[in-house]
């Protein structure tokens, strides 16, 4: 009887191996996206965002071995790339470096912007400021005198949308973006002891290093977690919105593909709530090009 | 149901499960992945071998995990699988293979990863190979550990600091090595001066990184150390400030942490040194009763009496990374890349990092919480560094490592030299017709002139039986105790010409070399001898030998010791394999120095390197 129920056991554990190496075997000659390489469009995803993509993918979604792109990237150009998940404004930015580029936006999900420090250790921060009512401009002097705040290269499309409301609160009053302060964005960016990272590396830094990051900017809905970890919002609120951008003249992409299932998981994750959100008004991307700029 | 049906499904079924292996083998090539061997790190039989070289204290951790690794599925490559082998090799010394080309045999296996202590040596090693008009060879890597670099202390002298309540750092360190009241500013006459214990920054990742946060001290930074804030007079002071207070440096903190722990038992370890800059889980070990971090069999750990405690510098301080680069050598092909990255993949994984803690490391992946043994009562503290100091670049860190050789606290040595009759046999017994041992200890000694400084005074003694005018002495010195700058060249002449005599008078000429050394002392320098010797006391009058012997290690111990002690440390090298070690090694401890084991007469110039690398 034992043997039987064995023998049954391993005859139906062989099958389901069949269909799932079957259905991988399919996936791949379906795989390739856009461009003449099947029915799925390619898209690709902002480096951090990743997790998404392959998320898409593994729900056959989109093509299979999605692109990592983002800002700067020459790969920008490749037209068989018919959608790109980032942060917001990127799309806007990568239009002024080469208009036409990407169509409208449109939010996947967002989260508001927070500031976290180690709980062990308060932030010596500067006069007139407290960590349970930071304010932005809080940030810049923090860094003046020596604490070190994680937010990110102001190159890439996610440390963009993390500096934004630093950077604006370094803009002269009466003046604009291409005014801001650029010693003290500076001194932002070059505060950590090690050099600027994605959120996620930043973030296992603030866990797993004390001293290497006094404050980290990121989306408060991924800072909130850990239990070593405390968490401000700082004002005027800020969001970080993630966004799909088709290519320009392009269909709109995946409109039913992000409410539910591992893709809304993958959003969670990275501290977004699907389904959220709101675009940033247009002038954004010129803000932020020009920060960039300074930081170039 | 009759036998042969039995039998039938029997095989169906085994049919079945070894398709279901082979299907979750991803290939169906059925190899196991098993490397081999039952300890897990000994044949690695068809698997892809990924060689490691990694930094000394994590050796044992890197072995546990390459054991967990090697035959897991974590270890399965398609149809073959990866096999991790791991080897130790400190990272000042990797540094230097790595950029001279690391030679196919000798050196141990060329590595697919390499992992120093610390980043920073892979830094220090693409500039090199940048200079010398080579491409690099290392990139960004997963640091899968963390351990801070601390100033460690015994616990009631950091009390008398008024730590932690009084945040305390390399200023203080500082001030008290140039202090005239040493502890007694503290109400601790007894302690006698400051000391402090440092290793060489060229060799060992602490005394590296302990360099650059002395550098950041004196300029009052915590990024962006410049080679204007080198030139800078007040931070040569301050360096030479600090450097004042050495007892001895070394290549290995070990040395200090044996040391300490040893004179603990006798309720000395507070004169022997005040702090010592060491990792953060070289303070877990010791106060666990586990100084060197290995348990031998048998061995039990015992808690000192009086434990440490790990200073994090007011100033800032740096980790030790623990990187795993996946080397860019020309030796690593793509098979042994993708070897390597499943087994950093594998160290990353929560399981593998709870080991990390178990053995005193910070996990580098946040899914494991520090907890215990990273704990207060174990003289550290989970919630500092406050601060971390940026790594400076890698020209202004070599231009700091050329600095410090100036800045060091200078030596006075005495190079004793055993020219006995066994030294003329080859060092290889294999190749009679090849070097002897003493052409190969000349070879060494004399490359190691390399290492001292000009101001640092150095003289030479050989010993054997019926030497002097009338043949009866036990010893002769040959070039007086002098500065190099006038002696370096005579030295290694006068090294070159020594042949082999006759016997070993061992215990007479270290009893004579210590005393000698004591009526010269100078506090200002570190005092030492350098002993090499390839067999036993032998003076033609076997019957003393135990007297002789325990009336020097009194001697030895009584000048050590005290608040008055003029510490004249012996480093006695064990030559070969007639050399004592065990004898050795008691001589050196009486001196709270350490033994060196040159048992095989081919790596007597890496021993004397090393030996050197005390000063």
């Amino acid at each position: 009887m034992k043997e039987r129920v064995l023998a049954i056991f391993g005859a139906v554990a062989l099958i389901a191996v069949a269909v799932v190496v079957r259905s991988l075997v399919t996936d791949d000659q379906q795989g390739g996206g856009g461009g003449g390489k099947g029915q799925r469009p390619v898209v690709a995803c902002a480096p951090d965002l990743m997790a998404i993509c392959q998320a898409l993918a593994n729900d056959g979604k989109i093509a299979s071995d999605p692109p990592a792109l983002d800002l700067g990237d020459e790969a920008m150009a490749d037209d068989t790339i018919d959608g790109w998940i980032t942060w917001d404004p990127a799309p806007g930015v990568a239009n002024i470096d080469a208009p036409g580029t990407w169509g409208t936006s449109r939010a996947l999900g967002s989260s508001p912007l927070g500031v976290a420090t180690r709980s062990g250790a308060t932030p010596n921060l500067p006069a007139g400021c407290e960590f349970a009512s930071l304010d932005w401009s809080c940030i810049p002097s923090a860094a003046e005198q020596g604490l070190a705040v994680g937010v990110g290269t102001g190159t890439t499309s996610e440390s963009l949308a993390r500096l934004y409301p630093v950077a604006a609160a370094l803009v002269p009053d009466g003046g604009d973006f291409t005014e801001v302060r650029e010693a003290e964005l500076a001194t932002v960016l070059t505060s950590p002891a090690s050099r600027q990272q994605a959120f996620p590396d930043q973030f296992r830094t603030l866990q797993t290093a004390p001293g290497a990051l006094g404050l980290l900017v990121g989306p408060l809905g991924a800072l909130g977690s850990p239990n070593a970890i405390v968490v401000a919002q700082p004002e005027p609120a800020a969001d970080l919105v993630v966004v799909l951008a088709p290519r320009d003249g392009g269909a709109d992409l995946l409109s039913d593909a992000f409410e539910n299932g591992g893709v809304a998981d993958t959003l969670r994750d990275a501290g977004v709530t699907p389904g959220e959100g709101k675009l940033a008004p247009e002038d954004r991307a010129g803000e932020l090009f020009a920060v960039r700029q300074k930081v170039a | 149901m009759t036998m042969a049906r039995k039998r039938s499904m029997r095989l169906t079924a085994v049919v079945l499960a070894a398709g279901l292996v082979a299907a979750s083998c991803g290939g169906g090539g059925g190899d196991d992945g098993k490397g081999g061997t039952d300890d897990g790190l000994g044949d690695p039989g068809d698997c892809t071998v990924v060689d490691l070289a990694v930094s000394s204290e994590k050796i044992d951790l890197m072995n546990a995990l390459a054991k967990s690794f090697n035959g897991s599925d974590a270890a399965k490559m398609g149809d073959g699988c990866a096999f991790a082998r791991p080897y130790s090799k400190a990272s000042g010394g990797a540094t230097d293979l790595l950029a001279n080309g690391w030679p196919e045999s000798g050196e141990g296996e060329r590595p697919v990863i390499w992992s120093p202590a610390a980043s920073s040596w892979g830094q220090i090693l693409n500039q090199r190979l940048s200079n010398d008009g080579q491409d690099k060879m290392v990139g960004d890597a997963v640091s899968f550990q963390l351990t801070p670099l601390v100033i460690a202390m015994p616990q009631p002298m950091a009390a008398a600091l008024g730590y932690p309540e009084t945040p305390v750092g390399w200023e203080d360190i500082a001030k008290l090595s140039t202090s005239q009241e040493g502890w007694a500013a503290y109400g601790h006459p007894e302690w006698g001066p400051f000391k402090l214990g440092k290793t060489n920054p060229n060799f060992s990742t602490s005394g590296l990184s302990a360099l650059i946060g002395q550098a950041y001290a004196a300029t009052g930074k915590t990024r962006g150390l410049s080679q204007e804030d080198l030139d800078d007079p007040a931070t040569a002071k301050f360096a030479t400030d600090v450097e004042s207070s050495v007892v001895h440096y070394g290549d290995i903190t070990m040395n200090f942490l044996n040391n300490w722990f040893r004179t603990d038992r006798e309720g000395t370890s507070l004169l022997y040194a005040s702090a010592v800059a060491v990792e953060e889980k070289s303070v877990i070990d010791y106060n666990k009763g586990n100084p060197d971090g290995v348990l031998e069999p048998g061995e039990k750990a015992r808690k000192p009496r009086v434990p440490l405690v790990a200073i994090y510098p007011k100033e800032g301080t740096l980790y030790s990374d623990s990187p795993l680069y996946v080397l860019d050598a020309d030796w690593v092909d793509d098979t042994e890349k993708k070897a390597a990255e499943q087994f950093i993949d594998f160290v990353q994984r929560p399981d593998s990092q709870k080991k990390v803690l178990e053995f005193g490391f910070r996990p580098g992946n946040p899914d494991v919480a520090v907890g215990a043994p990273i704990t207060k009562e174990n003289g550290v503290d989970p919630d500092q560094p406050s601060t971390l100091l940026q790594v400076p670049e890698p020209p202004v860190m070599l231009s700091l490592l050329e600095k410090w050789r100036e800045q060091r606290k200078s030596a006075r040595v005495l190079l004793v030299l055993d020219v006995s009759g066994s030294m003329k046999e080859p060092a290889d017994s294999g190749d009679p017709s090849g070097p002897t041992k003493l052409d190969l200890a000349k070879k060494a000694a004399i490359e190691s002139l390399g290492e001292f400084k000009s101001d640092d005074d150095v003289g030479l003694r050989v010993f054997t039986t019926n030497l002097g005018p009338n043949g009866e002495d036990n010893f002769v010195d040959i070039l007086e105790v002098q500065p190099m700058s006038t002696n370096r060249e005579q030295l290694a002449n006068k090294i070159r010409d020594q042949i082999p005599q006759n016997a070993t008078p061992l215990y007479d000429v270290a009893a004579d070399s210590y005393e000698f050394m004591t009526e010269g002392y100078d506090p200002a320098k570190i005092n030492a001898v350098v002993l090499l010797t390839d067999g036993q006391n032998d003076d033609g009058q076997p019957n003393d030998d135990g007297e002789q012997l325990s009336k020097l290690l009194s001697d030895l111990r009584r000048g050590t010791e005290g608040e008055n002690a003029k510490p004249i440390r012996i480093f006695p090298i064990a030559y070969g394999e007639d050399a004592s070690f065990d004898r050795l090694e008691e001589i050196a401890e009486a001196t709270n120095a350490s033994a060196y084991d040159a048992s095989n007469p081919e790596t007597i110039t890496k021993v004397f390197t090393a030996v050197v690398s005390n000063f």
